[in-house]
């Protein structure tokens, strides 16, 4: 056979050269043209850029970074993907999943349109059999439970489990959808699975409920705790630009230490790298803080001093609070008194197995190389200790007075969008105001006292408090981008809740969790969808990207925040009239555009059609920063204006609860970054 | 006449892969057929453990050993430009090459496919290997590029279907220039931590040679005389530092 195999290819060489030899310039049968050479060189013209060649503009969907892409189809096939180069994000290049998004849009596994089951067993070996039907079938069979739900009452156990969401036109529906229909559990996201942690950890710390946004290009030391910088963490594409940077070319090279549980090209590539006992990043923080307070090498502008100028912090001793004169910091002596004065290198090594040398070496150089940024991840909050890991992680930024600084990390702003086609407010009849719904708690017992007080979502929970109807068994459950039988903690726990409940999976792909699923509505691949995504915390300055379908659907698949429209028109009373009033996603993101006219961004976006075009909106620069303890506010041309006590716009001072309407950041006109992954209520 | 050539920083290489899988999106290439790789190494034990990697195209040779052993004058070395090409209508997939080349930048894929399930079952071709709906549009297999017939050697073609479109007479391929970047390799382009640099060796006001001179680049193997095209930058790299664990784990 092989040698069969051989003779043949022999053959095929043998008559291609009889045939170069004999006419000199002769196709394999696609025709000839002129010149040197044959069919190739027609061929390759077409390679890049050609007539036939059209580039569209999307947003990655590979990872939450929110990449800017190009999107190169020539003849109806999409086959290449580079970044887009005038994406503040991307810049032209990508990470290594970025370019292989075709490999998902011809997946040969995905579902092709609308489908029910017909086999009302569930389990891992039973065949859904699922069988195609129409759009309006599976839309009105979703509204008929909806509706059904509602009329007796127990609204309450239709639940919307959803995982990434990207924007104001498909998870930012979810919110309005809960509050007409009336559902505490519409959405519930997976946060509690994902980074809540580190939310939470900065909410206790600095008051900012979100990740933090990063100034690296300008920091003269990265000190990372279980972040994965160069394997994982968002946004993987721009941190290794800004590594190359850093590292290749700024001057003076940007020191790096990298602490992790495993060994990795992050670590790899940093001056020190820290093998630390999982879970005890915490310990090694404060151990960085008791030495930079020890050693005086605390920010004494941000931070503020000990009156006399003299440093009481020695081990082991207490420190009277009213010696110390504190700037932008509060109840620094505190810790130090019920915490800290016992941190000591020593002590952390025993808890975290670094060499006490080595806890030493780097909290000297966090502490004397400025400006300087402290960032943590899943390495550190994803511990049942985690949000205080994070805690500890990031009062070393304020210790050495990075927020707002240059190389130092700020609050994310959101984008100028225009407001919805319609108000919501205008659309609740009673029920949706004060319907039965309103007493019953959330199946996840987010906040009860039964749950967890500071979760902000526990969707691992739905499945297992479903089936011991604690506190309620549901009905009805929908996912988006969810797969929890895969990724929850407890897999055959939801597999036995699932089997119980009528399940509405909307991925474009076979999943555990859809194997369990009565009806799958099935999405577009990103690369099919207009889809809006503001960006995720980055640089601070504001900025939302665009999906712009590169090609016709493949399938007969419908947009997630199309299919949550149509749900939306066949619910009875206003709800129906609110979502007809809506009419489709487009409609949404027109509008949301409206907002650019009288914003446009610094590429000249200030509309839809530009909006598609340029694939993104954004707005330089950030608007405030912090040097030596003082803020500025950016004035046209530079930080120049010191900001006053309180709010431009309200006057109350920053810290405290604004006036009115005010959400002090509008003050200086600008919304406030949202996060439409798990933050229900933020809609815009 | 340009002759192309990389400069590869691997004190900013990140090993990310973003360039093994552009190429492989650019280039159409099999699950595992790596025209472009990046290729990892590790010493000693957890958690006292070197991490290190290495980012590895086709060197296209100035002097390059497969071009001599082919007994087809498959594999020739294109003079303009310097490209190391395959004629897939003259080989005969001897795999000749393969063995003579000192840094296994070549691939026969009509074996076991390295990764299972094979995809081509998925994507059938008839004269060709398979036939994915996301191919590109370049074919011209008198210089390997495209999707290949059965029974040939396939390799890097530094993306010939693009560089050879490139102005005449520029001196580097940086995609940071708008109208130059859809000239660039695909490995080049979409480099994040801008660690590969792509111009011509032979114009003495380039980019990648002053990188060369002034940072002291070297060739891999130049014992061989093979000469590379391809030029790596470093300073060295950082270690791990070895914890307590270790030691306790030891007593």
């Amino acid at each position: 056979m092989k040698l069969f195999q051989e003779l043949i290819n022999r053959r095929r060489f043998l008559q291609a050269t009889g045939v170069a030899a004999g006419a000199g310039a002769v196709a394999s049968g696609l025709g000839v043209i002129p010149g040197l050479n044959t069919l190739s060189h027609a061929q390759t013209t077409t390679a890049a850029g050609t007539s036939e060649t059209v580039i569209t503009k999307n947003i990655c969907h590979q990872c939450p970074a929110r990449c800017g892409i190009d999107v190169y189809t020539t003849n109806g096939r999409v086959h290449a993907i580079y970044g887009t180069s005038d994406h503040p994000i991307s810049n032209g290049k990508l990470c290594p999943k970025g370019p292989l998004g075709a490999y998902i849009l011809y997946d040969p596994d995905r579902f092709k349109g609308p489908m029910k089951r017909t086999n009302p067993k569930k389990g891992r070996d039973e065949d859904p059999q699922f069988v195609p039907i129409s759009w309006d079938e599976a839309l009105d069979t979703v509204a008929a439970r909806l509706n059904a739900l509602r009329d007796k009452g127990e609204s309450h156990r239709f639940a919307l489990a959803y995982g990434r969401g990207w924007g104001a036109s498909d998870a930012g529906l979810q919110g309005t959808f809960g509050k007409l229909y009336g559902s505490p559990n519409v959405p519930i996201g997976h946060s509690s699975m994902c980074s809540d942690g580190s939310v939470v950890s900065k909410q206790a710390t600095d008051g900012n409920a979100s990740y933090s946004a990063y100034d690296y290009r300008n920091a003269n030391m990265l000190l990372m705790f279980g972040v994965g910088f160069l394997e994982a963490f968002r946004p993987y594409n721009n941190n290794m630009q800004v590594w190359g940077y850093i590292r290749g070319v700024k001057v003076p090279k940007t020191r790096i230490t990298a602490v992790d549980v495993h060994m990795n090209t992050t670590l790899a590539g940093s001056d020190r790298a820290l093998l630390i006992k999982p879970g005890t990043d915490g310990a090694l923080a404060l151990a960085i803080a008791h030495v930079i307070l020890t050693e005086g090498l605390w920010d004494k502008a941000f931070v503020g001093d000990f009156v006399d100028g003299m440093n009481r912090f020695k081990p082991g001793e207490q420190v009277d609070p009213g010696s110390f004169s504190e700037k932008w910091v509060r109840g620094l002596v505190e810790w130090w008194n019920v915490e800290l004065k016992d941190r000591t290198p020593k002590w952390a090594a025993q808890v975290t197995t670094l060499y006490e040398r080595d806890i030493l070496a780097t909290a000297r150089e966090f502490g004397t190389t400025r400006p300087a940024i402290a960032l943590f991840e899943r390495g550190v909050h994803a511990h049942t200790n985690g949000i205080l890991n994070g805690m500890a992680v990031h009062s070393l930024n304020a210790l050495v007075g990075s927020f707002f600084a240059e190389g130092g990390l700020m609050y994310q702003m959101g984008p100028s969008y225009g407001p919805m086609p319609v108000n919501e407010e205008d659309y609740l009849d009673d029920y949706a105001r004060n319907g039965p719904w309103k007493k019953q708690p959330r199946i996840d017992l987010k906040g009860h006292e039964d749950g967890y007080l500071l979760a902000r979502n526990m969707l691992q929970e739905l499945g297992p408090n479903s089936l011991a109807g604690k506190p309620y068994k549901l009905d009805t459950i929908m996912f988006y981008l969810t797969n929890p039988i895969w990724t929850a903690p407890n897999g055959k726990v939801w597999e036995e809740a699932l089997r119980e409940l009528f399940v509405i999976e909307t991925s474009p792909f076979p999943s555990e969790t859809a194997m369990f699923a009565d009806l799958v509505l099935p999405d577009h691949t990103y690369l099919e969808r207009l889809q809006d995504a503001p960006t995720y915390p980055f640089q601070g300055w504001p900025m939302a990207q665009l999906r712009v379908p590169a090609i016709k659907t493949l399938y007969d698949t419908k947009y997630y925040g199309d299919v949550l429209i149509e749900i939306g028109k066949r619910i009875k009373g206003p709800m129906g009239d609110y979502y007809k009033a809506l009419n489709d996603t487009e409609n949404v993101i027109r509008h949301l555009a409206k907002g650019f006219e009288s914003d446009p961004g610094d590429n000249g976006v200030n509309g839809f059609e530009s909006w598609k075009e340029k694939g993104v909106w954004y707005k330089k620069p950030y608007l405030w920063r912090q040097r030596d303890g003082e803020f500025y506010a950016w004035d046209g041309q530079d930080y120049g204006r010191e900001m006053s006590k309180g709010c431009h716009a309200c006057g109350r001072p920053w810290g405290e609860p604004a006036r009115g309407d005010c959400d002090h950041a509008a003050g200086i006109g600008r919304p406030q970054y949202r996060v439409y992954r798990d933050q229900p209520e933020d809609r815009q | 006449m340009a002759k192309w050539g990389m400069v590869i920083d691997l004190d900013k290489c990140t090993g990310c892969q973003a360039c093994t899988t552009a190429c492989a999106m650019e280039n159409n290439r099999l699950p595992g057929e790596n025209w472009q790789d990046v290729l990892f190494y590790h010493e000693g034990t957890y958690p006292n453990v070197n991490l290190m990697w290495f980012p590895r195209p086709c060197f296209h040779c100035e002097n390059p050993s497969c071009v001599s052993v082919c007994p087809t004058k498959a594999t020739y070395k294109e003079p303009e430009g310097g490209f190391v090409l395959i004629d897939w209508n003259k080989c005969i997939g001897c795999k000749y090459c393969q063995v003579a080349c000192p840094y296994g930048v070549r691939f026969f894929t009509d074996e076991k496919a390295v990764v299972q399930p094979d995809i081509r079952g998925v994507f059938p071709g008839t004269d060709r290997q398979w036939d994915p709906p996301y191919k590109g549009p370049q074919d011209d297999p008198s210089r390997g590029i495209g999707i290949q017939p059965h029974g040939v050697v396939s390799k890097c073609t530094f993306c010939h279907h693009k560089v050879s479109k490139a102005p005449k007479g520029v001196a580097d391929l940086d995609e940071d220039i708008p109208e130059l970047k859809e000239y660039v390799p695909a490995c080049v382009r979409v480099c994040a931590p801008k660690a590969r640099f792509f111009g011509d060796l032979d114009n003495p006001e380039s980019h990648v040679n002053k990188l060369i001179a002034d940072q002291r680049g070297v060739r891999l193997k130049d014992e061989t005389g093979n000469k590379p095209q391809v030029y790596y930058l470093s300073g060295g790299a950082a270690a791990a530092v070895p914890s307590l664990r270790s030691m306790t784990d030891k007593t």
